[in-house]
């Protein structure tokens, strides 16, 4: 049996270290089809999972891989999967099942030039509304963004923990840029790596209500195959599991799915900010975009400019609050993505006027380039 | 109502009774000769889980109690697929239609079967999507007539035993809806056996089906089907499509006893990895094993201003293994920062392509090369197509036989190897990357010789350390005579 957590100073591809996370993580079950840039999480879930007792399985396509690990994960497994733009958006209907019947469950996104077959094999981060709003209905799900290998690593560590505790879908927001970088990526001793497990059903099976909730709104899980014989079912459903297609109960059921991420965001939420409390310029990004930002804001002080950034760490739900306090205290707040605009969308539906907001946008295929964006930052902070 | 009792009422949900489905329709009969079945098998039933897809044949899992998942239009096969490889302790049945089945899910049931995934399969054939009002579908008969072939279907429907069979199904059988002791009989033996095992239930849809093709009840539907079926021993699954004017032949067309993929899935890895039983609560016990040991960081990093190397060559030089060893060596031996990152693309096998690498004391935030510093070229085509980043006081390594540099601008410093004809000479061509690391490595001092070597010892393969390491020092030495020569 190999092990489970390589502990030990690594140079590592952001593909690899997603991997390596998943499985420090706890992860046992690995569904996918091959798609750029994604490949090499697949590749090495291949090699590393029947080490350690997991299974890998390829599937026909991304409709296959989504469905199996929501079935994989209410056969009592952590399971994921990874894809790209193309596969992601097959996904979606199945990722609705998993919001639906509450299945964790974990899919890496490793973003790529876009729509259709776009840019395979070069960067953008443009599902960022995708992995919002991707399925069809009203839901609220988590995304995360690393910026770097050594975040593919924890944040798949955090994501597991995230999908397990609140029983949602967990979108990992990679790109291609973080999935082939390599940088050193530390993995820490496995005692020191906290890992989360759903909360199982154990009361009497008499009785038992599947779908029946306390304060934090998250259902106890019942195992298949654990004796409680529970019927689980993507229709609108009562406290038993039982299809129930009325007003009533779907005025229940769907509020209650989106409150239990919306109700405890701030748990949920967290962001890095850099050089933001004398800000008077504000960047807001998130995953490798991040690291553009940053060379952008030392650069930017070294020029004597109050240049600060917020880096979202959870793209959704979305800080709301946080981008309301620097609406109050900054000029203006900017936002970059490489896309034509999707975060900013949200930056200013909350910003709601109270401070100049702009974007400075990047239809793909590059990351941004640090001196486009200070002259543009400049231009901005000059005339706000 | 209440003192009214279903005969397998134990197995099936009496609280969710009156159930949706039609009077004379197929389904509830066929869910009841499953149920008897199962209390039949003596086997913990709760180990047993039922999953449905959409459609009228959809909402069985609804109806047996038993854990029960009704998943999505045509996903049913993929979700079980899931459930069984994550807790093969459950014995999954999927039971669904055929709209469902082999029509939206067409791709997934052919897989399956490839496969052998280890599940039992009951496909309720109706003709048509009955939960929608009766369209047409993947399995309607020529010439019959669905409320989208008013005229008469002109496709040809699937002969679904034989497409069963022909990816490789374990067992393969057919009744209708009016053969309960046959569905009986064939859910025992697929209880019996492993892998892919499938039963098509031709079923009765008089609501939908029958009313627009001249059978209004469901007792029209069973005369029909007692009439047209033939039962045989060892049919041929060629001659298994439904045609309305000939008989519909049912019976086993295949029982084969190929391994289940459970079973080739641990044939194949047990022997390479040690693969213990998938408890599958997520909380594996891995066994300690004795810990490699982990390389030391050095505790006090020396100093780097940020350099940033281009490596280009043609496809089987080495450029990314050379870039890796230098990421690996200043990361993980010097405790410096890397960043490596490699030219990308499908189409660019063949030609000319480059890895960077960039190496600083700091954390370094933009993680590409727009000017190097360092270009090492081990390729003429590397040359040419990477020559507009050579800039004024960048340093440049080259294979002196394979690089002619021409056009330089002012101030490049050059320094030559023959690192091939050198790799030639210790003995393989394949490692004049490492000469030209070893070369690198004598001019420059961003990484430390000990993190080069050790970084260099871990990248190549087990067995080839003392090769590759001669084929370093042949080009350190090279170097450190061209730096005398200099000074």
């Amino acid at each position: 049996m190999g092990k489970d957590v390589l502990t030990g100073v690594h140079f590592m591809s952001g593909n690899h270290a997603c991997a390596e996370g998943a499985i420090a993580a706890g992860c046992r079950y690995y569904a996918g089809y091959p798609i750029t840039p994604s490949n090499e999480i697949a590749e090495r879930m291949s090699w590393r999972l029947p080490q350690v007792g997991g299974i890998y399985i390829q599937m026909e396509d991304e409709i296959a891989s989504m469905a199996a690990i929501v079935g994989a994960s209410w056969g009592g497994a952590k399971s994921m999967t990874a894809t790209s733009g193309p596969g992601f958006s097959l996904m979606q209907e199945n990722l609705g099942l998993a919001v639906m019947t509450e299945a964790p469950c974990v899919i890496v996104d490793v973003q790529r030039g876009a729509p259709s077959t776009g840019l395979p094999t070069l960067v953008a981060q443009a599902d960022v509304m995708q992995a919002r709003w991707g399925s069809h209905g009203d839901y609220a799900t988590i995304s995360i963004s690393p910026s770097s290998p050594q975040e593919c690593f924890d944040f798949m560590i955090k994501a597991f923990n995230l999908a397990e505790t609140w029983r949602v879908p967990v979108v990992m927001l990679s790109d291609e840029s973080i999935a082939h970088l390599s940088e050193r990526v530390v993995i820490p001793e496995k005692k020191e790596i906290k890992t989360v497990f759903r909360k199982v059903a154990t009361g009497p099976k008499e009785g038992f209500l599947p779908f029946k909730v306390g304060d934090d709104l998250v259902p106890e899980m019942p195992i298949a195959g654990s004796g409680y014989r529970v019927h689980v079912t993507g229709l609108t459903h009562d406290e038993r599991g039982y299809p129930d297609l009325s007003h009533r109960m779907h005025e229940q059921l769907v509020p209650r799915l989106v409150n239990k991420i919306k109700q405890n965001a701030e748990k949920i939420i967290e962001y890095e900010e850099f050089m933001i409390d004398d800000a008077e310029v504000v960047l807001i990004t998130f995953g490798v975009s991040t690291r553009i930002c940053r060379a952008v804001v030392k650069r930017a002080r070294m020029d004597g400019l109050k240049l600060g950034m917020l880096r979202l760490i959870t793209v959704w739900p979305f800080p709301e609050k946080r981008v309301i306090e620097l609406s109050n205290q900054v000029k203006a707040l900017v936002t970059v993505e490489i896309n034509l605009g999707q975060l900013a969308l949200e930056v200013e539906r909350v910003v709601k006027g109270r401070c100049e907001t702009y974007l400075i946008p990047n239809a793909g295929g590059e990351v941004h380039d640090p001196e486009m964006v200070y002259a543009r930052v400049k231009e901005i902070a000059q005339n706000s | 109502m209440s003192e009214i009792k279903h005969p397998s009422g134990k197995l099936v949900r009496e609280d969710r009774m009156p159930h949706i489905f039609c009077p004379g329709c197929g389904i509830g009969g066929t869910i009841s000769n499953i149920a008897e079945a199962l209390l039949e098998s003596g086997q913990d039933l709760d180990k047993f889980t039922v999953v449905s897809g959409i459609g009228c044949s959809g909402r069985a899992a609804g109806y047996f109690k038993l854990d029960g998942f009704h998943t999505t239009h045509g996903r049913p096969v993929a979700y079980a697929t899931g459930q069984k490889l994550a807790n093969p302790d459950l014995n999954v049945i999927v039971f669904s239609g055929d709209g469902d089945l082999t029509t939206i899910g067409g791709n997934h049931l052919i897989h399956a079967a490839r496969r052998n995934m280890d599940l039992i399969v009951i496909c309720i054939n109706n003709f048509n999507y009955g939960m929608t009002g009766g369209q047409m579908g993947g399995t309607t008969p020529t010439l019959t007539k669905t409320t989208t072939c008013v005229y008469g279907n002109f496709e040809t429907p699937f002969n679904v035993p034989l497409l069963m069979t022909a990816c490789g199904a374990n067992y393969v059988a057919r009744w209708t809806s009016a053969h309960s002791h046959y569905i009986k009989k064939s859910f025992h033996e697929a209880l019996e056996r492993e892998g892919f095992r499938f039963i098509e239930v031709i079923s009765a849809c008089p609501i939908n089906w029958g009313r627009r093709n001249k059978m209004r009840t469901g007792i029209d539907l069973v005369k029909f089907f007692l009439n047209q079926t033939v039962v045989k021993e060892n049919p041929d699954p060629q001659d298994a499509l439904i045609q309305m004017d000939t008989p519909i032949l049912c019976g086993v067309f295949a029982d084969e006893g190929r391994p289940g993929l459970l079973r080739s899935m641990h044939e194949v890895l047990s022997p390479k990895v040690k693969v213990e039983k998938f408890r599958g609560d997520g909380k594996i016990q891995v066994p300690e094993t004795k810990e490699e040991e982990a390389p030391e960081i050095v505790s006090s990093p020396k100093k780097v201003e940020q350099v940033k190397i281009k490596l280009g060559g043609l496809g089987g030089q080495g450029i990314a293994l050379l870039g890796l060893i230098m990421g690996r060596a200043t990361c993980i031996f010097d405790g410096n920062e890397a960043v490596y990152s490699q030219e990308y693309g499908a189409e660019a096998r063949g030609g000319a392509s480059a890895s960077s690498v960039i190496i600083s004391s700091e954390k370094i935030d933009y993680p590409y090369i727009k000017v190097p510093d360092v270009m090492v070229l081990m390729a003429q085509a590397a040359f040419r197509k990477y020559k507009s980043e050579i800039q004024p006081g960048c340093t440049l390594f080259i294979d002196k036989d394979l690089v002619k540099p021409e056009d330089l601008p002012e101030d490049v410093k050059v320094y030559a190897v023959p690192a091939t004809r050198m790799a030639e000479e210790v003995g393989r061509k394949v490692v004049a990357n490492i000469v030209m690391l070893g070369f690198i490595s004598a001019l420059t001092d961003y990484i430390s010789l000990d993190a080069v070597q050790s970084a260099l010892k871990m990248s190549v393969p087990k067995g080839t350390e003392e090769f590759n390491l001669k084929a370093f020092q042949a080009g350190y030495e090279y170097g450190e005579k061209l730096k005398k020569e200099e000074s």
